[in-house]
């Protein structure tokens, strides 16, 4: 810890203020070089608009596609080319891995193969950027984008404001490479970067370095790549010192994902490192093999019709090239890599009483930040049985998965369980409830009416959970004081109440791991019938123990009060269950009254 | 008359309302069916079961399936319409 804000430290106090000062003083020398660096800018922020475009624009789909495609290594690497490939940013798609590797939705060697396969993806850009970028009137293109996207910007459908995004994005993206384009073209006027050129490994080391410092500050492969692209087609740069440029490009990115997990949790640490151990390995053979990838390159491009003179094209191959064959070496010894990363970032023992799940990094994608926050409510539902359980003198495990059996356990728990409500409250639930409220609060702001709709739910269903506890501590006083009662009735009567609640809770927790929905309405009407049960006037219960003289008028009244919190308890308690264990809307709908 | 039709088109892609409406009857449609799959399994347990408790049990589900299939169907009417 301690290293890191050291590090951090130093870095806000001189790195960054030198470096400002610097690009001042470049931009003050030469206004081609302030060309190039506002090309620079502008792509930059181009990528941004891009990827808050696709967590708005791809409604979930993105999110699905990751959840169920990464079942084996081999997929996982297709569906993390595919999903990068498309979105354009392999950041974007580490973020979402992380947030479901955290909520245990996928597995570790799954989430590294979508790694593997993100850095695939991301050798698109240079296809992008060579094939359309330089050879055509690129500020043509991106001036219609840029209008559109605006126009998008201004309905009032999130799904087009996203699109908007995308197609915003996308017009300074280009836009950027014209400038860079212009820039190069001009300084080539007065500097010639190509006598810079440098052979042999020396120059190899060189370059390799340039390029993965350049791609350390930009904080983007895709953008040294678009710049290495433009110096290349505007013959700044010879093509092999472009080649080490992208080596170092791709070695510099994993430098930034590894900042970027310092402060994350271990599963963020342990995708960083995969990443570092995959690019490392991959830009070493790239190194050793350098000379005869690049004649491997000349070989397939005079294959599939690149021109032997279109070097931007051949570096946007060789790229693609060199990561397949770091995803071909690599991608065998994953079960290893995983052995090794479980090991070397262990998780920290779950303290109960903080959330697990809300990430802040995923708090703007949408269905990501649903999932974390059903996955946090679940958690706080599973504090709160803790207290109902011991509040009722019952521990979980003597009752939970009885089903018909219950009666007999509830009969066996004669011990007193003395459960400070408030104190358990204050430790397990109030912090937990109010980082619930929070997440769910700021991550609304981003969300269509439909994603909404779903939050205003959930925290209902948390509400519901808090007020069980509440209703519990009123039950729990004479549950206490009429266990060890002599008068058989009045403590049958509690035991009835106790065992209505357990029968609730046993029953939601049969249902938790069941996938059809059907079935889980099913079951939780079935809960709700037995609901009426409990109103103690209404089922004409209590009457009958007036009448036979079997409980005192006190009790009487005591017993009514509590009968309606435990009706309030179980009632809630099946509400939360609705809106947590039911997927689908429409069968959600069909059970409320 | 062609701009007005444009204009249509134009509204319809912007809105998705109809879209949404589509979407909606079809996953009301497979719900139903569904429902009645259940339903008829249900049936078929009850008839081949001997044990009371568990024909008890399977009577309570198949009656809240068909209250179910009944607020469905009521819904569909009453979008129909």
């Amino acid at each position: 810890m301690s290293i890191e804000v050291f590090n951090f430290n130093i870095l806000k106090r001189y790195i960054y203020p030198l470096f400002l000062l610097s690009v001042a003083y470049v931009l003050f020398l030469s206004s081609d070089a302030k060309v190039i660096i506002a090309g620079v800018a502008v792509f930059l922020i181009g990528m941004v608009f891009m990827e808050d475009g696709f967590k708005l624009f791809s409604g979930g789909i993105l999110e699905r596609i990751l959840k169920v495609s990464t079942s084996s290594v081999p997929k996982a690497i297709g569906t993390g080319f595919v999903a990068t490939a498309i979105v354009q940013s392999s950041s974007l798609i580490s973020i979402i891995i992380i947030s479901f590797l955290s909520a245990e939705l996928i597995t570790l060697s799954g989430a590294i193969g979508v790694v593997f396969g993100s850095n695939i993806g991301t050798t698109t850009t240079a296809w992008i950027v060579s094939a359309f970028g330089v050879k055509i009137k690129i500020a043509q293109l991106a001036m219609p984008m840029l209008i559109f996207g605006v126009l998008f910007r201004f309905n009032k459908n999130k799904s087009y404001q996203g699109l908007g995004n995308v197609l915003i994005g996308l017009g300074f993206v280009f836009l950027g490479i014209g400038y860079m384009k212009e820039g190069f073209e001009a300084l080539k006027g007065g500097l010639d970067l190509a006598q810079f050129a440098m052979e042999g490994y020396l120059g190899v080391l060189v370059y390799v370095l340039i390029g993965a410092i350049a791609t350390i500050v930009m904080q983007s492969s895709s953008a040294t790549m678009a710049l290495i692209i433009t110096a290349l087609v505007t013959n700044q740069i010879v093509y092999l010192n472009a080649l080490e440029l992208a080596i170092g490009a791709n070695i510099g990115t994993t430098v930034t994902a590894v900042i970027g997990s310092l402060t994350s949790n271990a599963n963020g640490k342990r995708l960083a490192v995969a990443h570092l151990i995959f690019n490392m390995v991959t830009g070493f053979i790239a190194i050793v093999l350098l000379y005869q990838l690049a004649d491997l390159v000349t070989f397939i491009s005079s294959k599939i019709g690149i021109a032997s003179d279109d070097y931007a094209m051949q570096l946007a191959l060789f790229h693609t090239i060199f990561n397949i064959i770091g995803v071909l070496a690599v991608s065998p010894f994953t079960p290893k890599l995983v052995v090794f990363l479980k090991g070397l970032f262990e998780e920290k023992v779950k303290d109960v009483s903080r959330a697990r799940y809300l990430d802040n990094a995923v708090v703007e994608v949408p269905e990501v930040a649903l999932l974390a926050l059903k996955k946090e409510i679940m958690h706080l539902y599973d504090n709160a049985t803790e207290a109902l359980s011991h509040a009722l003198s019952l521990h979980r495990h003597t009752y939970i998965g009885l089903g018909d059996e219950i009666s007999k356990a509830i009969e066996s728990s004669v011990v007193m369980i003395d459960l400070d409500i408030d104190e358990f409250y204050e430790r397990k639930i109030k912090t937990l409830y109010g980082d619930i409220i929070n997440y769910a609060t700021i991550s609304q702001e981003t969300m269509s009416v439909e994603d909404e709709h779903k939050i205003y739910s959930l925290k209902i269903a948390c509400r519901d959970i808090v007020e069980t506890i509440k209703d519990v501590k009123e039950l729990q006083k004479n549950i206490n004081r009429f266990m060890d009662s002599k008068n058989e009735h009045i403590k049958g009567e509690y035991n009835y109440l106790r065992e209505e609640i357990a029968r609730t809770l046993d029953g939601i927790h049969t249902l938790r791991n069941n996938s059809d929905d059907l079935e889980v309405l099913v079951k939780i009407k079935l809960l709700e019938e037995n609901l009426n049960k409990l109103d103690m006037i209404k089922s004409g219960r209590i009457d009958n123990l007036i009448r036979n003289n079997s409980i005192e008028t006190k009790m009487a009244t005591s017993l009514i009060n509590d009968s309606i919190f435990a009706y309030e308890i179980s009632k809630n308690l099946i509400h939360v269950a609705t809106v947590l264990w039911i997927e689908d809307r429409e069968i959600q709908e069909l059970g409320e009254e | 008359m062609k701009i007005a039709r444009l204009f249509k088109k134009v509204e319809d892609f912007f809105s998705m309302d109809e879209q949404k409406r589509n979407q909606k009857s079809k996953k009301v449609e497979k719900l139903t069916s569904s429902l009645m799959d259940k339903i008829e399994s249900i049936k078929e347990k009850i008839q081949e079961t001997d044990n009371e408790r568990k024909k008890e049990k399977l009577k309570k589900k198949l009656e809240i399936l068909k209250k179910l299939e009944k607020k469905l169907l009521k819904e569909q009417e009453n979008q129909d319409e």
